[in-house]
């Protein structure tokens, strides 16, 4: 038996949860009728008598402990008021025995119970369930933008802290860039205009359950026709999302909103492929009918970030120069030079000037031929520069 | 076609069990196992997350690694003087499925009338 019906100590007691079964119940979670929840571990068997380990748990802490927070040893050893039931229970329902003794948590006996470092480890809403999108846009009077970020290896509703500050950063820049292209304020780099800044600012307004969810809402409320400024930002996001890795629509979308906004989509898209298993994001207005919804993998944001990042080599030249062999790496092929201007060159040796540097001196001055590749990325607007050491001769 | 105790409910065992089949590791009192260690509990399984009660209530828990039955006593002091015993199980041998999923390794076996589960597990080690 588990629980008595004559139980004094506890009121009338109601599994809420069974975590641990062998042929019976071993580890489960109580409530009474006030509310108040008990964990109980089976602790041991003495001559048909169950010896269970009863605890006064919060709310709090019971969430924390099923999502693997805290261990059992420690959540019995550490409880939070420092008083652990033993109750003594018969196992046949033909006796009619119990008994029921509060002993402090440091005298329990360490075979009651697992060693240290003992999880549970069940996926627990840690928060309460947020309304939907569609009737919570009313509620306010806002746009609201939901996302929804699965995290790796969390089980709470919870999230990284450095990683969440980060990706809320980038998805305001994307928006914010989104809001700059369609007002055709071209700038690329530098800070956003005030006015785009006031426009598409979002205000967060709740956390959620469901790994971790969290409701991004206008700062600004909708004219009198119920539009807002950033209604068409958000869509323009959620479409990108909605793309996904479908190449020719990713770059011809990027094309038409133009640079910025690929290099702050490529940033969000690298954040959530780095801890992220998924992203479901999610928006309304308060003249909506339904809200609009899209969804994007881990694979699929990494498929996405190497269609923005593609370059093209734009431009190649020889360029011939007199400067200081100051480092070669041989094993690598690298090589660096000082030209006449003190400016340093970095880059890698052509098998063809290979054996040429295998004699060279460091330190000595020598005439190089570089070949110099420039290369953009078409969807960011980045450039690079990449150098080739082809020739090394004795400066004439 | 396999034929249940009487005492078992309708619909039991869950309809979305599976022939048993595999190694599997249960805990023993005797050596060699006896039909005594396979009987299954009077004690109520409180719960109806993995199906009717009282059809959980009728099957037996195994586990279907070894890793996992040694956690299962090294948890509970009652089974700490228990046996390990291993097994080899066939489709005819019953219905099985997996309850109690935060033990990951932990399964109900619903055993089959004029079936010995005894006669197929042998204690291997007690540790």
């Amino acid at each position: 038996m588990i629980f008595h019906s004559k139980f004094r100590e506890f009121g009338a007691l109601r599994v809420v949860e069974v975590y641990d079964y062998y042929d019976r119940p071993l580890m489960l979670t109580l409530k009474n009728e006030l509310g108040h929840l008990f964990l109980a571990k089976l602790a041991d068997i003495e001559d048909q008598v169950g010896i269970w380990l009863y605890l006064p748990i919060s709310e709090e802490r019971y969430l924390q402990f099923r999502s693997g927070g805290i261990d059992t040893y420690t959540v019995f050893k550490k409880p939070e008021i420092p008083s652990v039931y033993l109750v003594k229970i018969s196992e046949t329902s033909s006796e009619d025995f119990y008994a029921c003794v509060s002993i402090s948590p440091e005298d329990i006996p360490d075979d009651y119970l697992p060693v240290p470092g003992s999880f549970l480890e069940i996926d627990t809403m840690t928060v309460t369930q947020l309304e939907p999108v569609s009737v919570k846009v009313k509620q306010l009077n806002r746009v609201l933008l939901r996302l929804k970020l699965y995290f790796e290896n969390i089980r709470r509703t919870e999230a990284p802290a450095k990683t969440l500050g980060e990706l809320l950063i980038n998805v305001q820049d994307i928006l914010n860039s989104i809001g700059q292209a369609l007002k055709e304020n071209m700038a690329i780099t530098g800070p956003f205009p005030q006015s785009i800044v006031t426009s598409n600012e979002m205000m967060v307004g709740a956390i959620g359950p469901g790994s971790f969810q969290i409701d991004l809402i206008s700062s600004r409320l909708p004219n009198v026709l119920g539009e807002s400024e950033v209604d068409i930002a958000i869509k323009e996001f959620v479409e990108l999302i909605q793309i996904g890795n479908d190449s020719d629509r990713l770059q011809e979308k990027l094309r038409t909103l133009h640079l910025r906004v690929a290099g702050k989509y490529l940033s969000f898209l690298e954040k959530m492929s780095d801890q992220m298993i998924k992203t479901d994001v999610e928006w309304s207005t308060p003249m909506m009918e339904h809200s609009i919804s899209a969804s994007m993998t881990r694979k699929t944001a990494i498929d996405a970030a190497t269609i923005i990042k593609r370059s093209v080599d734009s431009e190649i030249t020889n360029i011939d120069m007199v400067g200081t062999l100051i480092g070669a790496n041989l094993r690598n092929h690298e090589f660096e030079i000082e030209n006449v201007n003190e400016e340093k060159i970095t880059g890698k040796i052509s098998d063809q000037a290979l054996n040429r540097v295998e004699g060279a001196i460091l330190g000595n001055v020598y005439g190089f031929t570089i070949r110099t590749t420039t290369s953009i990325k078409p969807l960011t607007g980045e450039t690079g520069t990449r150098y080739e050491l082809i020739k090394l001769d004795i400066p004439k | 076609m396999m034929i249940w105790p009487q005492d078992y409910p309708p619909d039991c065992p869950c309809s979305d069990s599976s022939d048993v089949r595999g190694k599997v590791y249960r805990l023993v009192k005797h050596n060699p196992p006896s039909s005594d260690d396979f009987i299954p509990s009077p004690t109520p399984c409180q719960t109806d997350k993995y199906g009717d009660p009282e059809c959980i209530n009728r099957g037996i828990s195994i586990c279907n690694t070894y890793d996992g039955i040694i956690a299962l006593r090294k948890d509970y002091k009652p089974f700490e003087k228990l046996r390990i015993a291993e097994g080899e199980l066939t489709p005819e041998m019953g219905k099985m499925k997996r309850t109690f999923i935060h033990r990951k390794s932990h399964y109900t076996w619903w055993v089959p009338e004029k079936c010995d589960p005894s006669k197929v597990f042998v204690v291997i080690e007690h540790e």
